[in-house]
């Protein structure tokens, strides 16, 4: 048979690596169907062969996840650049330790990140959860179909399911077959056009993006397991023995999802040039709002363990913070936060599939809440399938000016919105039937009731921090114009909804379950108030905080570090296992500290109030407005070699050093710091990256020291401005030793020496010229070089920017031949330009005690871990009696 | 009522004044006669505006002379022309940016931006530039 024309064969390319990792891409889907319906036909139906059929299932499922995560590595590897994925996301140049965060810049490896996490936690799961196995399991299983159907990557026609991160290049980029150097080479051969990736984002090549990335991944994963375990409470119709497992999973969670969030504000802090680490962007937003839920969640959890109180709450918070996961991938990977976030994320076409994944998750927390009655069940089943095929169909029907297509998205958007308010009312309405208890009023003096008006105030920060975030779905949703909201409108409120939760961190564990001591409680309160109140009066000594606002909030901060350590002191006979709360209070008490002085108290060193107004502006009054002169003046321009002082320092930008390799673009300003009281000395070398793809990349470079870190960041360097060309050239003719001038007579030049050496082009010879132009000396070396077999000759010109000089050797006249009298005249021209001065724009600010956020963040993770164990040990007590 | 509830009415109710605070503050995305006319209401506010570059006039910054002042014209969605006075250093990719979002008040002859977020086409988007045959 002939081979049709049209058929081209592409060379060099490795297709059976992609077509593994497909293949186990579909496995790891399939499986996750298996063991999901298994686990639940198992648990529905009780029966054990099932169960272990799901669990065979989950264990292929897990393999092939690492398969495909182990491919996908392996081309990136390997730089197999025929693959989409790798030529979008890495380069040759790429450093193998970058080569695994090329996972986080694309959606598809962030997936597959989340599916990994999954399945080791589901592993985990299978060993302990004993008879919780197939009821938790299968809803695992459940959130893996959903995640593998995000990489499948089928096609039904223009419809598509997933995106597969095998995707060839030649098809994801059919355009690039056009480009015309492949007319010459053949299409055929594209890869050895493309022999190089498009690359990593530079903001992810920084160790804190190897790391932040999959610990925040990790917390997310782990929201799945309270919820499971709620669902899966909810299911057997057990009433309170889910709690403890859940409380464990869910203290896990908080513990580690805190600690991505803090990861992820040190790398801001490293590496980005905002200043700072915590700036209310929404996508930092989005990752605080599982945390802060599931944070009141646990204390619920404790609440309902302890006393049998709030089942409904605890079920309620945990169910909806595994939303809040679910919600926040929504809102940082639909790409409908798009403006206005440092973080940026391209929409793969996957929105519809993630809000179809989102609302499965609520249909299942609905039925859950179902009792046995069949109807009911089945009712919801179709109302759901409705909605999901109107959600099909909104996407197939496109959106033009016709009338069915106009009523039609009219009554999909609105009767969406109302169906999906009345599924959670009607769920919450359902797990109130299902869960309440017919227990009598609680004491005030009671623990419970403070720890569940803490929980509440959490709650509260939540809301608004959830009502910001979610201005761009309202703007999408209800074609609002609502600008996002701004750092200011955030740290204004939540200063306010600290308090009572730092008043309650306080005393609440001084309360006992149930009822208290009332005068026990008195005398507690009344000895840490004192103790902090004097504590607060002598640490503002030296911190010198202003503002009633931000004095009452440290004083509650440190009312909370003290009352917890006095509280493990009085608990002293108690074993450091039960110590768990106090310690995560008393770093939450720190880093709270730490959060209010290094913001409120950060200094701007390079605050300044020089500059000209080049635009002054006339009020109505026809006066001159200087008011843009008194503020925002926080950056400073510095020479080279011109120290200037901030604060306690002397500043002086030394030298600049440009990064190792012939075409490296990135230059590191040195600036040498020295304070003026304790002579203390230390460089700071603030680096930029002028990026072609992305503009200038500024990283900061900062000095800790214990008590204040000072922080520099370049906003501006010389070398950015436009370069203007030489101009004003004039000839002269010279002899060693004798002077001349530029056209302006600015600069006067010395003719001083002449040195000939012989290359292997001819002989050469360098002149030694001392220009001097309005006190700025500097010398420079024009070249002249002769080929003495051809005659020709070829001048090699220097130029000087910080002089505004350029010199060339336009001939030269022998005037005696003997080589060691050196008599021979030159003809130079010389041009002239603005010297261009070596400067950068540099802001420096000083940050005290911003060792206190770090700090405080690895006492909460060591009382976080010491909580855990504890549970562990009461879970196993219990499994014994 | 029960303590609790009475006290769970007091959270609901902050619940709702933070909510209505924080959207009373928040502002509108408007074009730079909307900021104008606004202005003259609430002159203390600022709002937010979706403009382009305007690359016919010179975008004037010289750190020489003032590193914290930068004057350049922009172009709001509605086709209004307008200075911008930014009281900062020149944002890294100013010249690059196909879109960018300026937050600010508007003050006489000048629209004053406190923020500007811009957004590059290059940033995320795919350019053959190592498409060279080495």
């Amino acid at each position: 048979m002939q081979t049709k024309p049209e058929i081209i064969s592409f060379v060099g390319e490795w297709l059976w690596l992609g077509n593994l990792g497909q293949f186990f891409s579909v496995l790891m889907f399939v499986t996750a169907i298996l063991s999901a319906v298994f686990y639940f036909r198992s648990e529905r139906n009780q029966i054990v062969s099932e169960s272990k059929l799901a669990r065979t299932s989950f264990y292929i499922h897990a393999f092939s996840v690492v398969a495909v995560f182990v491919i996908l590595f392996a081309i990136i590897f390997n730089h197999r650049f025929e693959y989409y994925y790798a030529w979008r996301h890495s380069s040759k140049s790429l450093p193998v330790y970058y080569m695994i965060s090329c996972f986080w810049e694309g959606q598809e490896g962030s997936f597959l990140l989340w599916l990994f996490w999954n399945s080791i936690i589901g592993m985990i799961l299978i060993r302990v959860s004993g008879k919780w196995e197939r009821s938790t399991m299968a809803v695992v299983a459940f959130a893996q179909i959903a995640l593998s159907s995000m990489l499948v990557g089928f096609h039904l026609g223009d419809f598509k399911i997933g995106s597969s991160p095998f995707d060839l290049l030649r098809e994801q980029r059919p355009d690039f077959l056009q480009i015309p150097i492949l007319g010459q080479l053949g299409v055929g051969n594209y890869l050895k056009v493309f022999t190089d990736g498009n690359g990593l984002n530079q903001l992810l090549q920084n160790y804190w993006m190897v790391i932040h990335p999959p610990t925040l991944f990790l917390g997310f994963s782990l929201a799945i397991v309270p919820f499971a375990y709620s669902i899966a409470g909810l299911w057997r119709k057990e009433d309170r023995s889910w709690i403890n497992p859940a409380l464990i999973w869910g203290l896990v969670c908080v513990g580690i999802l805190g600690t991505g969030i803090i990861m992820g504000g040190f790398w801001a802090y490293e590496s980005l040039s905002f200043g700072g680490y915590w700036a209310w962007d929404p996508v930092e937003n989005a990752s605080l709002l599982p945390w802060l839920i599931m944070a009141a969640a646990v204390h619920l959890l404790l609440i309902s363990k302890n006393t049998g109180r709030h089942i409904f709450t605890s079920h309620l918070l945990v169910q909806l913070s595994f939303w809040l996961v679910l919600y926040a991938t929504f809102l940082t990977r639909s790409g409908i936060l798009g403006e206005a976030s440092v973080h940026s994320f391209t929409d793969l076409g996957l929105s519809g599939q993630l809000l179809i994944f989102l609302l499965g998750f609520i249909y299942l927390s609905l039925v859950s809440t179902f009792s046995s009655e069949k109807s009911q069940n089945n009712m919801l089943t179709i109302a759901f399938i409705v909605v999901v095929v109107v959600i099909g169909l909104s996407y197939i029907i496109p959106t033009d000016k016709s009338t069915l297509s106009t009523v039609f998205h009219g009554v999909v958007k609105n009767g969406g919105i109302i169906v999906f308010l009345a599924i959670i009312v009607l769920f919450i309405f359902r797990l109130y039937k299902r869960t309440k208890t017919a227990l009598g009023d609680e004491h005030l003096s009671s623990r419970e009731f403070w720890m569940f008006m803490g929980s509440m105030f959490l709650i509260l920060s939540l809301i608004q921090v959830f009502s910001g975030t979610s201005i761009p779905v309202f703007n999408k949703l209800f074609g609002y114009k609502t600008g996002i909201p701004v750092a200011a409108d955030y740290n204004r409120v939540q200063l306010w909804m600290a308090m009572p939760i730092m008043a309650l961190m306080a005393i609440g564990q001084y309360f006992s379950y149930r009822e208290s001591d009332k005068k026990l409680i008195l005398k507690h309160v009344i000895i840490t108030f004192s103790v902090s109140l004097i504590l607060t009066f002598l640490i503002n000594l030296s911190f010198k905080i202003e503002g009633v606002n931000f004095i009452i909030f440290l004083f509650l901060a440190i009312w909370v570090i003290v009352a917890n350590l006095l509280y493990v002191r009085s608990s002293a006979k108690s074993k450091v296992i039960t110590w768990g709360a106090s310690i995560s209070h008393v770093g939450f008490g720190v880093l709270l500290v730490g959060v209010l002085v290094s913001s409120v108290n950060q200094k701007i060193l390079t605050r300044s109030n020089e500059g000209i107004d080049m635009a002054p502006e006339t009020n109505e009054k026809g006066q001159t407005d200087t008011k843009g002169m008194a503020f925002n003046r926080e950056n400073r321009i510095l020479y080279k070699n011109k120290p200037i002082t901030v604060g306690n320092y002397t500043a002086n930008y030394t030298h600049k050093i440009v990064g190792a390799g012939k075409d490296s673009i990135d230059k590191y300003f040195h600036v040498l710091f020295v304070n003026s009281q304790t002579k203390d000395s230390f460089y700071l070398t603030p680096k930029t990256q002028n990026n072609p793809k992305m503009g200038l990349l500024a990283e900061p470079s900062t000095k800790h020291y214990l008590s204040n870190d000072v922080f520099t960041h370049v906003n501006y360097e010389s070398g950015m401005d436009k370069v203007e060309p030489y101009s004003g050239f004039k000839t002269s003719e010279v002899k060693v030793g004798e002077s001349f001038t530029t056209e302006s007579g600015k600069t006067k030049m010395t003719l001083r020496d002449i040195e000939r050496f012989s290359s292997n082009l001819g002989v050469v010879l360098r002149l030694t010229v001392v220009a001097d132009r309005l006190g700025d000396t500097t010398t420079i070396y024009p070249e002249f070089r002769i080929n003495q077999e051809s005659g020709a000759f070829e001048s090699n010109p220097a130029d000087n920017n910080e002089l505004g000089l350029m010199l060339m050797i336009q001939n030269i006249k022998i005037l005696d031949p003997d080589p060691s009298k050196q008599n021979i005249e030159f003809s130079i021209q010389s041009g002239e330009k603005t010297p261009v001065k070596d400067y950068i724009v540099l802001k420096i600010i000083q940050f005290p005690w911003i060792n206190l956020v770090w700090a405080g963040t690895i006492i909460m993770l060591i009382g976080f871990c010491v909580a855990v164990l504890n549970r562990i040990k009461i879970q196993r007590n219990l499994a014994k009696a | 009522m029960k303590p609790l509830h009475i006290a769970l009415l007091i959270i609901a109710s902050l619940g709702v004044a933070a909510v209505v605070s924080l959207y009373g503050n928040t502002t509108q995305i408007v074009s730079f006669n909307g900021a104008d006319s606004l202005a003259k209401e609430n002159p203390n506010k600022e709002y937010h505006i979706y403009c382009k570059l305007n690359k016919a006039k010179p975008v004037q910054y010289d750190p020489q002379i003032d590193p914290n002042l930068l004057i350049f014209s922009a172009i709001d969605s509605l086709g209004t022309e307008r200075m911008v006075k930014y009281l900062k250093p020149k944002p890294q990719d100013l010249e690059r940016a196909e879109k960018m979002l300026i937050i600010g008040k508007s003050e006489g002859q000048y629209f004053h931006a406190e923020t500007i977020f811009s957004k590059c086409p290059s940033k995320y988007e795919d350019t053959p530039v190592n498409a060279t045959n080495k």
